[in-house]
């Protein structure tokens, strides 16, 4: 039997999500449904070979549309230490908290504790 | 394409553009290397075939079993004529699946006379049959061991062609399988490289 | 990247033109890919959007610094599909590996 190349495979993929979103980018001010397909391959391609999306990306549309966020197509508000966006076209409302970056606990301090 | 398959280093050529000499231990010349696998079993064929480099032509030579072994491996590219081959209705049916070639040689038809030739019209005749059903990937060639069993290629062809070949897809088939290791803009079956894109 | 390897690689936003086909009014299409299905690819030409079934015909595309003559059989898969079928391709055919 013949091996799959996963790692030549996995490789090949990250390059095409790469390129689908930077199309994406271009493409959503002249046509938001093209825009949308890019958005739905990339995520197609993500899935079957079992990679990330880079959370740059993912941060650029609507998980439960896939639409694209765009200009005046979704809110962004900030309340409660989280930001909100909320995508106008399904209403879907996502939180993405943010908190303080937490100051690492220097050695000297778990010394004392211990 | 003019090319011819021989077992030797021809001195004179006829119409040819190259040759491919086949040799058990391929040297340095000015024709095309061929490697000549002789194998009694499966095992010795593996470990022959190791030693194939890449721009060799891998041509097999043993039995059925080792045959039907021989054309599941991915390095082999032909299954050489030579004498007493058996060939297999399912061994053809294969070789069209894993694109592997069968060489039919005009010197094997030089070489014996009498009952021992008709039974070998006979045999070809057959064999091209099957190969005509499956569309089989068949080469036909003078299979030469010394000068005087050289033929001109128009000769060959017309030979075969009353035994029963279509001789353009022979020479399509020929043409494929001597691309493959002399044109480097050749990949695969629908994908070539035409030009430098600046 | 080896050149190989466009079957099994982004075709959206690739320059392409339609050489061979069985319909004569196909040949000469010339434009970017702008979107690709499981049996065509939609071909944005200066005249417009167009469909190109992909079974039969033969594509010229430009990929890693290459012009290459594509045959649209090899590329007959859903798109996410054609790479692990494109490699499968690669690997299992009989190809120049040097």
């Amino acid at each position: 039997m013949l091996k799959r190349e996963r790692k030549l495979e996995k490789k090949i993929a990250k390059e095409r999500i790469d390129i689908l979103f930077k199309l994406m980018e271009e493409m959503k001010d002249k046509d938001y449904d093209l825009a949308r397909r890019y958005v739905e391959l990339a995520r197609r391609i993500a899935m079957k070979y079992r990679i990330k999306i880079p959370k740059v990306f993912k941060l650029k549309f609507c998980k439960k549309c896939l639409y694209p966020y765009k200009e005046g197509r979704f809110r962004v508000r900030i309340a409660k230490s989280r930001v909100i966006v909320t995508c106008l076209n399904c209403g879907y409302v996502k939180r993405i908290p943010i908190r303080p970056i937490r100051q690492k606990i220097s050695k000297e301090n778990k010394k004392g504790k211990g | 394409m003019k090319v011819d398959f021989v077992r030797f280093k021809p001195s004179l050529t006829y119409d040819y553009d190259n040759f491919v000499v086949f040799d058990e231990n391929p040297k340095n010349g000015e024709f095309l290397k061929g490697y000549v696998v002789k194998a009694r079993s499966s095992k010795e064929l593996l470990q022959k075939l190791r030693r194939a480099k890449m721009d060799w032509f891998v041509g097999v030579v043993g039995d059925l079993n080792v045959l039907k072994y021989a054309v599941m491996r991915w390095r082999v590219d032909l299954i050489l004529d030579f004498e007493g081959r058996v060939l297999d209705y399912s061994l053809i049916k294969m070789a069209r699946e894993k694109d592997v070639a069968i060489e039919f040689s005009f010197a094997r038809f030089l070489r014996c006379r009498g009952y021992e030739r008709s039974k070998l019209f006979e045999e070809v005749v057959e064999t091209l049959k099957v190969i005509k059903k499956f569309d089989t990937p068949f080469v036909l060639t003078s299979g030469a061991e010394n000068d005087y069993e050289l033929r001109p290629k128009r000769q060959i062809l017309e030979f075969f062609e009353y035994l029963g070949a279509d001789v353009e897809r022979a020479e399509s088939w020929i043409e494929r399988l001597v691309r493959r290791y002399t044109d480097p803009n050749y990949i695969m079956d629908g994908l070539e490289i035409v030009g430098e894109d600046p | 990247m080896r050149p190989e390897l466009v079957i099994a690689h982004e075709w959206i936003g690739l320059n392409v033109e339609v050489v061979k086909s069985v319909n004569p009014c196909e040949v000469g299409i010339r434009g970017k890919v702008v979107d690709e299905t499981k049996n065509t690819l939609k071909i944005m030409t200066e005249k417009g959007l167009k469909t190109v079934i992909k079974k039969g015909r033969v594509f010229r595309v430009k990929f890693a610094g290459k012009l290459m003559d594509v045959s649209g059989d090899l590329i007959n898969f859903r798109p996410e599909e054609r790479i692990r079928r494109g490699l499968i391709l690669l690997k299992r055919g009989k190809v120049r590996r040097w």
